[in-house]
């Protein structure tokens, strides 16, 4: 398939944009702005980290410092997780600045995560931030467009295609040269960027491993498969449009429609089509369905009178004086247990919705891979909306665990009489791990991608065929 | 006339300029319903909040005997109100993606002010689509699609010779076209926002004036560049992509390098540090007991209107409670004063740093005359201050002076009453920007004329 004509077509285009000055200057341009954003997403990056990793330190420090405390005291003085950036997030912000980077984990709430970057975002933040991901995404497309948009009907235009067919250079031929070329430019342009990613990413210490370079050489496969997109499209509304103003037009709103107009649309119509809850409507029915199963603070509580009559049962005693352990450290427990079910189902019906819209927009990858790509290289990045709430459910689980096991110091460690004059030893407290993101490994990061990548990969085959089909070249050998 | 139909049907003959006119048309209608839809969901939010207080509180006062006064103000979550204008529909600004109707109670501050709304980040990442986004940046494109190739256009036809020989200049029938193309936007536009507020029974008052003449501005600042683009006499596919690389240049990298240079300089972990010291103050707060009346001691410096309170006992009493949640505060008061005036030194070079690109000027106006912008958000965030303090005002005569809760006191709580934000003020103050902006605007269109009046054939 790659013959000698197909080399110097290739070198030709390679030649003639060589001579241009001003993709020289937009290359250089773009250049520069990638170095800024990934400089600038790099220093973001480093500066997170450091900010979690010392706060994270010093909020074991003050859990692990408490003098004796009453178990449920330290219940109440809570504790904190911190979000680490991931590794690759210097590349890709994702969604990081729409989300916060801290939990407070107290008993009987569930807070969320707050103190995101977000401000003037709705003003700002309309295009997303300059990250590398972002650039690529959406400006660089443009500049494929830029360098293809004349390639066939600029030849059709100036008359050189009749020449070139006449001399036995099939459109074929022509497709292939000119494709390889913008291809390969493609490369060249894009490979800057990742090489310093990887040098970036080896420097990032621990948040970096070996799945990190699988992780990046996706990245580079799907950013690729992205150029050819553009590449293929390009050439496909070339070869169909003749004048190249037109097609220069006609591309330019496709990729304002794919880009920018599409992704919103479809968001905002996903939004409203499963709508989750705002703050005080959740919040609002957390607390009334926790008032309807019972209150465990109140001691006339329908079902913690029942919660007692079973454990009196169970021990074989008559009143809660007798219990061999403290039965307010139980009904804590048992509250606590009860309150996160309820929280635990609202927010489940949460995620529910959030990925009610994910699936509807995943419905149209196949029309616009711009979403894929976008989609798949925050998955890579660990920085999509699904690695964040993964964060917010292991941060509650730990929370779970910590206050649970704080009750259970308070259920066999303290007497229920006097209850709350007693404490506990302060050598209790360094038996608590403390909170560690476990970072999602690549299998579940794809998840959610299992064959959706191949309806992208099918668009530019197809569009490649299409170009290199009988019809298409009929059509051209026609209109020469 | 007969010009002019022949104008208006080339105008309308190409597939492109059609196509162009229409997915604008089709923006904007969905931007304005998806706009309806979630300012109806902030309203019903706002008016949930008041509703759910009522009956709590009606809750609270069908009892035979109340509360004790700390108890009721630990449970008293008193709904606050982001007053938007109805125009916040249109331009949403931060209305969406932050809390508008927060709700507060008598402790901590600190703890409360930085609850945060729930969002879809996937969704926030795509960035919104409202009618502010469809004028300021789609519109700026239907503008160049239409204009920019119109000389080179008539060139390429081998026209623009002919209309120059022609008594009547080429100018004057190029200024034409543009004049026609201006008039078919602009009453694309004037029909979306007569229909938005119609919809959204908005009143036909200054600010809908004042939306319109803004955008008719930035119209004609975008025609402006589209005549110095063409002023060169280059070829539709330079115009082309030069009129592209502007609106790439004011749409997305000075908002996006504004931000960035935003975020670097004025980026506070504040928030952070101040929950974590908040939480080992009210924390220790618990753990001395001997120095319980000591932070009463303290507090009633602050607060001298209490000061003639009973000392402590030794059970445990509502009032110390109270005290030293005030006091967990004041003992981060001057980060919170920091971080608000970085706040605001934030917002002042946001709107210097705009005047950088048109694009990000004039949506940040609209923001403003919605009130959804950070400034308004800062306003609201002030006023929630305020309340907080007048709510803990409430409480301390129950609590400090032992007086008894009656159901009146319950009723006659104080209600938070939003300000709306000095709103006369700054739209005067907009409309003196709005001015200025035009006079940048009209040197602008002014050269381009000059320039394009001097285009000859080559």
């Amino acid at each position: 398939m790659i013959n000698k004509k197909v080399m110097k077509i290739f070198r030709h285009e390679l030649a003639s944009k060589r001579k241009s000055p001003s993709l020289w200057l937009l290359f250089i341009m773009i250049q520069l702005l990638l170095a800024v954003a990934l400089y600038t997403g790099w220093q973001q990056f480093q500066h997170s980290v450091q900010t979690q990793t010392a706060a994270q330190t010093l909020v074991e420090q003050q859990w692990q410092a408490q003098p004796d405390r009453h178990p449920h005291r330290v219940a109440h003085f809570g504790h904190f997780a911190f979000r680490p950036p991931s590794a690759l997030s210097f590349f890709d912000l994702g969604v990081n600045a729409w989300v916060g980077d801290s939990i407070f984990l107290e008993a009987h709430k569930q807070n969320s995560a707050n103190f995101a970057n977000d401000q003037d975002g709705g003003t700002l933040l309309r295009f997303s931030e300059l990250s590398s991901a972002n650039i690529l995404l959406t400006i660089w497309p443009l500049l494929i467009i830029g360098l293809g948009f004349a390639s066939i009907s600029g030849e059709q235009k100036s008359g050189t295609l009749r020449q070139l067919m006449s001399m036995g250079v099939s459109f074929r031929t022509l497709i292939v040269g000119k494709s390889l070329s913008y291809l390969f430019l493609s490369v060249l342009f894009i490979l800057p960027v990742f090489i310093f990613s990887l040098v970036l990413a080896t420097n990032a210490g621990a948040a970096f491993s070996s799945e990190g370079v699988i992780r990046l050489l996706l990245l580079f496969g799907v950013y690729l498969l992205y150029c050819l997109f553009w590449i293929g499209l390009t050439l496909l509304i070339s070869s169909y449009v003749k004048e190249p103003k037109q097609a220069l037009v006609l591309l330019t709103s496709i990729w304002f429609i794919l880009t920018i107009l599409m992704p919103r649309m479809l968001a905002e119509f996903a939004h409203n089509q499963y709508p989750h809850q705002k703050r005080n409507d959740f919040e609002l029915t957390v607390k009334l369905d926790n008032r309807k199963v019972g209150n465990s603070h109140n001691p006339d509580d329908p079902y913690f009178n029942q919660f007692r009559a079973d454990t009196l049962k169970k021990y074989g005693v008559d009143s809660i004086e007798e219990l061999p352990i403290n039965y307010k450290g139980l009904v804590m427990q048992e509250g606590e247990k009860l309150n996160a079910q309820i929280h635990n189902k609202h927010y489940d019906k949460q995620l529910a919705q959030f990925s009610a819209q994910q699936q509807f927009i995943r419905q149209f990858y196949w029309l616009n891979p711009y979403l894929f790509v976008r989609d798949f290289s925050m998955a890579l990045t660990r920085t999509d909306a699904k690695h964040f709430l993964d964060f917010e459910q292991q941060a509650e689980a730990h929370r779970y665990a910590r206050i649970q096991k704080l009750n259970k110091l308070h259920t066999n460690e303290i007497h229920l009489h006097n209850d709350r004059d007693q404490k506990v030893h302060k050598s209790y407290w360094q038996e608590f791990k403390p909170f560690h993101y476990q970072a999602p490994n690549l299998n579940w990061s794809l998840n959610p991608f299992s064959w959706l990548w191949l309806l992208p990969l099918c668009v530019v085959v197809v569009m490649f065929i299409t170009l290199n089909s009988k019809i298409m070249q009929r059509r051209i050998y026609a209109t020469v | 006339m007969l010009l002019f139909k022949l104008e208006c049907m080339r105008l309308f003959s190409g597939k492109i300029n059609k196509l162009v006119l229409i997915l604008f048309v089709i923006s904007g209608v969905f931007a304005i319903y998806q706009g309806a839809q979630g300012y109806k969901n902030i309203r019903i939010d706002q008016y949930k909040s008041k509703i759910v207080f009522q009956k709590e509180r009606e809750h609270v006062t069908q009892r035979e005997s109340l509360p004790e006064a700390g108890s009721l103000a630990y449970y008293a979550s008193a709904p606050t109100k982001w007053q938007l204008s109805p125009w916040a529909a249109l331009f949403v600004g931060e209305s969406q993606s932050s809390m508008v109707a927060t709700k507060i109670r008598a402790t901590a501050l600190q703890s409360q002010i930085f609850n945060r709304e729930i969002v879809n980040p996937s969704q926030q990442r795509t960035g919104g689509l409202d009618l502010g986004f469809v004028l300021v940046y789609l519109l700026p494109l239907v503008i160049g699609i239409m204009t920019v190739t119109l000389i080179s256009d008539e060139q390429h036809a081998g026209r623009w010779r002919l209309l120059n020989a022609l008594p009547k200049s080429a100018f004057s029938q190029v200024c034409k076209q543009i004049a026609l193309r201006f008039v078919v936007i602009w009453l694309l536009v004037l029909s979306l926002l007569v229909s938005a507020a119609l919809l959204l029974s908005l009143p036909f008052d200054a600010v809908f004036w004042v939306v319109l003449l803004a955008t008719s501005v930035y119209m004609l600042f975008w025609f402006s560049v589209a005549g110095l683009i063409m002023s060169f006499g280059k070829s539709s596919v330079v115009n082309s992509l030069a009129y592209l690389s502007s609106w790439v240049l004011f749409a997305m990298l000075i908002p996006g390098a504004v931000h960035l240079y935003l975020s670097s300089q004025f980026h506070s972990e504040a928030p952070l540090e101040m929950s974590l010291e908040q939480r080992m103050v009210l924390n220790n707060g618990w753990e001395q007991d001997q120095n319980k009346q000591a932070i009463l001691d303290e507090f009633l410096k602050h607060e001298p209107h209490w000061q003639d309170t009973a000392p402590l006992g030794d059970a445990f009493e509502w009032k110390w409670y109270y005290a030293q949640q005030h006091m967990s505060d004041l003992a981060v008061q001057q980060q919170w004063q920091d971080y608000v005036e970085n706040n605001a030194l934030r917002h002042a070079q946001l709107q210097a740093l705009s005047a950088l690109s048109p694009a990000l000027y004039f949506q940040l106006k609209l923001n403003q005359l919605a009130n959804t912008s950070s400034r308004d958000q800062a306003q609201y965030q002030q006023q929630i201050v305020n309340y907080h303090s007048e709510i803990r005002h409430f409480f301390y005569d129950y609590l400090f002076f032992n007086k008894a809760i009656s159901k009146e006191d319950v009723d006659n709580f104080i209600l938070f009453d939003p300000k709306t934000s000095a709103l006369t003020n700054s739209t005067s103050k907009s409309l003196w920007a709005l001015f200025i902006s035009m006079l940048c605007v009209f040197a602008i269109a002014l050269v381009a004329m000059l320039r394009l009046k001097q285009l000859r054939p080559a």
